[in-house]
């Protein structure tokens, strides 16, 4: 079995739809399902057979690596994979009962797919670079394919500066090419100590910036308010779900390998930091549900990037967890969110007052994500916000301070907002009464994801002892080497 | 310091100050483009050999030999070309349908990146 069919799969059938859709419109669809199941099934098969073998390198066309390309299997990525292909089901399930995005979406999405798959398993610099670009533009194909006003823009806006940092990506490649011969993740690693102390000075500006604005940290992530908000229906929750906690994989990986003895980490927690309280902040200020969920995401973006930023076993670990637990609650948010804005029109706070005594079934969903981001006890998020904790704390306590902080003032706007949300002011009872049909399975499968956040904050372990493996495989890279590097 | 380096330097500056300067969407687009430039001239000056022959087994060299320019950044420039022109034309797209919509190409005019949306 070669993980390379997570890439080739969708975008051979991406290749089909657009073949056939001037004839086959309605079968587009199940195309995007077929691939969605098929790699589902196929991750649970590559995490059977290859979770407990350890390291796993697979070359293509048989050039051995470093002299070829190739794909790396580790316990994260597999971990990730299977996350991944569960969300992507999930959109395309919603994306079957929603009829009108046939067949456009269906081919952005395939091409979407087999590049997030493709960056958790390369190898090598260069392709990282291309998936990079390619995950760049279908994620804004999606969201100029919104109706919503000012898509264009938005998307305008991130396609020309995601092209503009990427080349800075471009420069950095060259010069660790220029120092080290070969663009192989592991084989830098291998000759880390051969890079030039000039060239070291200056060479994590090159990475930071991309990622930066990729993993939405401050101050590249003017894009995001609008870019999440103004994606349609199922979008947005699906493009917080993956990119934001993808992106986090990728700059864990190039720190740890690339950049062994801790460059990126003091740029990267002062980074983390600002992007964590700024975040926090303008979410606390937002009328809108859709934004304030934006700013919420970058906030815990910042966090996450704190945890990057140590790269010791246990805040590895410990991000791991969090960015699972992150992925559960946030994607049942945008999922409510979206079906209100679609249903009603409108996502503004003040306008939906009272709407959960109607919608009953999205109120519960939403409560119960909005308290598990928060950490409130026996939610997974709250399991999460504890080994955070303890992470940090055996770090330096100093790191918990505005992690504390952050916890109040997002408790503060998810608490307003799912108040008022839930209860009416006596005197003007005003909610909406123009609707439209929307389909409830983002109610559905909402459930589906909050029920997770009630069983894994009963039995966090299972998840905590593959985050813990995960993070004692990825944080010593001379694991990777004698396998990675066989050929050699 | 050849001349290779430095002329890419120099493209990478005029783009990046053309990028962060200009107002009109078109230009701004351009002047991506001359970085981008600036950039494949700099990758492909990192396998440049003066002298170098290209990398062809031949009657002459049979086996591989230090007089070969490195092909490999070659092959990256090739492939970054290719990026940049999707990138680009999709670009465009996007700048065809902000015309047909505003009217306008200049960035101060739209109605803000937002939409016009408070908040």
């Amino acid at each position: 079995m070669n993980p390379v069919l997570f890439i080739v799969i969708p975008w051979f059938t991406a290749f089909f739809v657009m073949m056939l859709f001037p004839y086959l419109k309605k079968i587009s669809g199940y195309f995007l399902a077929g691939s969605g199941i098929f790699s589902l099934i196929f991750s649970i098969f590559i995490s059977r057979e290859f979770y407990s073998k350890g390291v796993q390198s697979f070359s293509m066309g048989s050039w051995p690596a470093p002299f070829g390309i190739n794909l790396v299997l580790d316990k994260a990525s597999i971990f990730f994979l299977l996350i991944f292909n569960i969300v992507f089901l999930a959109v395309v399930l919603i994306n079957l009962f929603e009829k009108k995005y046939f067949p456009y979406f269906n081919l952005i999405i395939l091409v979407f797919q087999g590049a997030f798959s493709g960056l958790v398993l390369t190898g090598d610099l260069f392709n990282l670079f291309i998936f990079m670009e390619i995950a760049s533009i279908s994620m804004t194909a999606l969201v100029n394919r919104s109706s919503q006003k000012g898509s264009s823009e938005g998307s305008y806006n991130y396609l020309i500066l995601s092209a503009a940092v990427s080349l800075f990506f471009l420069l950095g490649i060259g010069f660790l090419y220029s120092s080290t011969g070969t663009l192989n993740l592991i084989d830098i690693f291998n000759k880390s100590s051969s890079i030039p102390k000039e060239i070291l000075s200056f060479l994590p500006v090159f990475f930071i910036i991309p990622f930066a604005l990729e993993s939405e940290l401050f101050p590249l992530n003017g894009w995001v308010p609008s870019f999440y908000s103004k994606g349609d229906y199922a979008v947005s929750g699906f493009l917080s779900g993956i990119s934001g906690p993808v992106f986090l994989f990728l700059v864990l990986k190039l720190s740890l390998w690339i950049f062994p003895a801790g460059e990126l980490s003091v740029p990267l927690l002062i980074l983390g930091i600002i992007t964590l309280i700024s975040g926090e902040l303008s979410a606390l200020v937002q009328k809108g549900l859709l934004k304030m969920l934006a700013f919420s995401s970058i906030g815990s973006m910042g966090l996450a990037m704190i945890l990057v930023s140590q790269g010791t076993v246990k805040s590895v670990g410990a991000l791991i967890f969090f960015l699972f637990s992150l992925i559960l609650s946030k994607i049942p948010l945008f999922f409510v969110s979206n079906y209100l804005k679609g249903k009603y029109f409108t996502d503004r706070i003040a306008e939906l007052k009272g709407i959960f005594r109607i919608e009953k079934l999205a109120g519960i969903i939403f409560a119960v994500s909005a308290f598990s981001l928060v950490g409130i006890p026996i939610f997974a998020g709250f399991r999460a916000k504890l080994y955070v904790f303890n992470a940090l704390s055996e770090i330096n306590v100093l790191l918990i301070i505005p992690v504390v902080l952050v916890i109040a003032v997002e408790f503060s706007y998810f608490f307003n907002a799912v108040q008022k949300l839930f209860f009416l002011d006596s005197e003007k009872t005003v909610l909406p009464v123009e609707k439209k049909q929307i389909t409830r399975m983002y109610l559905y499968i909402s459930l589906l994801f909050a029920l997770g956040l009630f069983v894994f904050g009963f039995f966090p372990e299972g998840i905590s002892k593959i985050a813990e493996e995960a993070a004692k495989q990825i944080t010593n890279p001379s694991l990777y080497v004698t396998t990675v590097l066989g050929g050699m | 310091m050849n001349i290779f380096s430095i002329g890419s330097a120099v493209l990478v500056l005029v783009g990046f100050y053309g990028l962060f300067s200009g107002k009109n969407l078109f230009k701004s687009l351009i002047s991506l483009n001359i970085a981008e430039t600036g950039v494949n001239l700099f990758l492909i000056s990192t396998g440049y050999r003066e002298d170098g022959i290209a990398p062809i087994l031949s009657a002459k060299y049979p086996f591989s030999s230090l007089a070969f320019v490195d092909p490999l950044p070659q092959a990256l420039v090739l492939t970054s070309i290719v990026i940049g022109l999707a990138v680009t034309s999709f670009a465009l797209f996007l700048m065809i349908k902000i015309y047909i919509k505003n009217g306008t190409l200049d960035f101060s005019k739209l109605s803000d990146s937002n939409g016009g949306e408070e908040l």
